[in-house]
């Protein structure tokens, strides 16, 4: 079990950052097309501001692409040592690097999230921002009505979906895998320490929403 | 030593969510209030660039079409209102513009007036909110936010940067 996880670090990542980006290139040529602007932005703006606008976000695009590996790296690196920093207090022994590990296996789940999220959006397109924003496969969105929700509340809300179960369940089975404890324990470390530092970003994240709203 | 780290994350976590959750409990209540607040224009108090009182009383015609208008000298979405006005000043010569900034001395708005000509305007009032009562008063800090009124009612409001055509009722 423990050999699984064992294996370099950098390799799985970069991978991983390829996937992300041939996941971009593909919504920002095929979903986040002029058109789709031209459509979402002429309501609210004159054309040749949505025209600003247009060429102002093919920059950003390119912003976007350096900025990525970097940001994925950092989620990497903080969920890592929020759940290092669990297994401390837990009495669980275990390096740091084995939590990195762990924590990149599971961003697995968040890549197959992505390609469903861009293959739906490439068959269904979008027809306004909304359409994306509220799009949450498999999440407790799904099953509610959204006209009835306010709108701080739809991340939480999204939060809560099947492949956020999966996650758990990866991270769980990976502190298994170092520890030698049993499933039960790695998923009260899981929920203990990665599942607090989820809800207090979710209440952060409602917190910046209200705020600025 | 375990125990007592323990102790203190579980307290600073508890100390943060509670300061979040009260900070949001507070902001959506004085949405609450200030929705309840601004469907007939309220009364205000904010300063002119000469630092002379601007009330509600001080409006031309409050029956007619009144946008009060939040903005920061700063904000390009702020900027680019400035010149769309100044650019459709014939379809808005009709619409008392108040603009309002809580974000700005009364050199920078005058700079941002004179800079996109809105000084060039009749029907614009460039006003200074010292005291920032304007978020609790109307329920929102972000800018450009616009209050369209006609006929003292609340007809529509917009947040960010927005169309002309939108604001005319």
């Amino acid at each position: 079990m423990k050999e699984l996880y064992v294996f370099n670090f950098w390799y799985l990542f970069l991978s991983i950052v390829l996937l992300y980006l041939v996941v971009t290139y593909l919504t920002n040529t095929y979903i986040y097309t002029d058109s789709f602007y031209y459509q979402m932005l002429s309501d609210k703006f004159d054309s040749d501001r949505v025209m600003e606008i247009i060429h102002s976000q093919v920059r950003f695009q390119y912003i976007g692409y350096l900025v990525l590996p970097v940001v994925i790296l950092l989620k990497l690196v903080i969920i890592a040592g929020v759940l290092y920093i669990g297994l401390f207090l837990f009495d669980g022994h275990s390096q740091y690097k084995h939590c990195l590990n762990v924590v990149l296996v599971a961003e697995l789940v968040s890549v197959v999230v992505v390609i469903i999220r861009t293959g739906w959006m490439l068959v269904y397109r979008p027809q306004n921002a909304n359409d994306i924003q509220y799009f949450s496969p498999l999440s407790l969105t799904q099953l509610l009505n959204l006209d009835k929700i306010p709108k701080y509340l739809f991340y939480p809300l999204q939060l809560c979906n099947v492949f956020e179960v999966a996650y758990w369940l990866l991270l769980a089975y990976g502190i298994m895998a170092f520890t030698n404890w049993k499933f039960g324990k790695s998923m009260r470390l899981v929920a203990s320490s990665y599942g607090i530092a989820l809800a207090v970003w979710a209440v952060v994240v409602v917190f910046i929403q209200v705020q600025f709203s | 030593m375990r125990r007592l780290l323990k102790y203190i994350l579980s307290i600073t976590l508890l100390l943060l969510l509670g300061w979040l959750g009260y900070k949001i409990y507070d902001k959506l209540q004085t949405q609450k209030q200030a929705a309840a607040n601004i469907a007939i224009l309220p009364q205000f108090r904010f300063q002119t660039m000469a630092h002379q009182t601007f009330s509600k009383q001080a409006i031309k015609d409050t029956m007619g079409q009144v946008v009060i208008m939040l903005f920061s000298p700063d904000c390009e979405h702020c900027q680019y209102m400035a010149q769309a006005m100044v650019r459709h000043k014939e379809a808005i010569k009709d619409v008392q513009f108040v603009m309002v900034t809580p974000f700005g001395d009364s050199a920078s708005v005058a700079t941002f007036a004179h800079g996109y000509h809105l000084d060039s305007l009749s029907n614009v009032q460039l006003l200074l909110d010292g005291k920032v009562q304007f978020p609790s008063l109307f329920g929102s800090s972000l800018v450009p936010s616009f209050y369209v009124y006609n006929h003292n009612r609340l007809v529509k409001s917009i947040k960010g940067e927005t169309r002309i055509e939108n604001l005319l009722h």
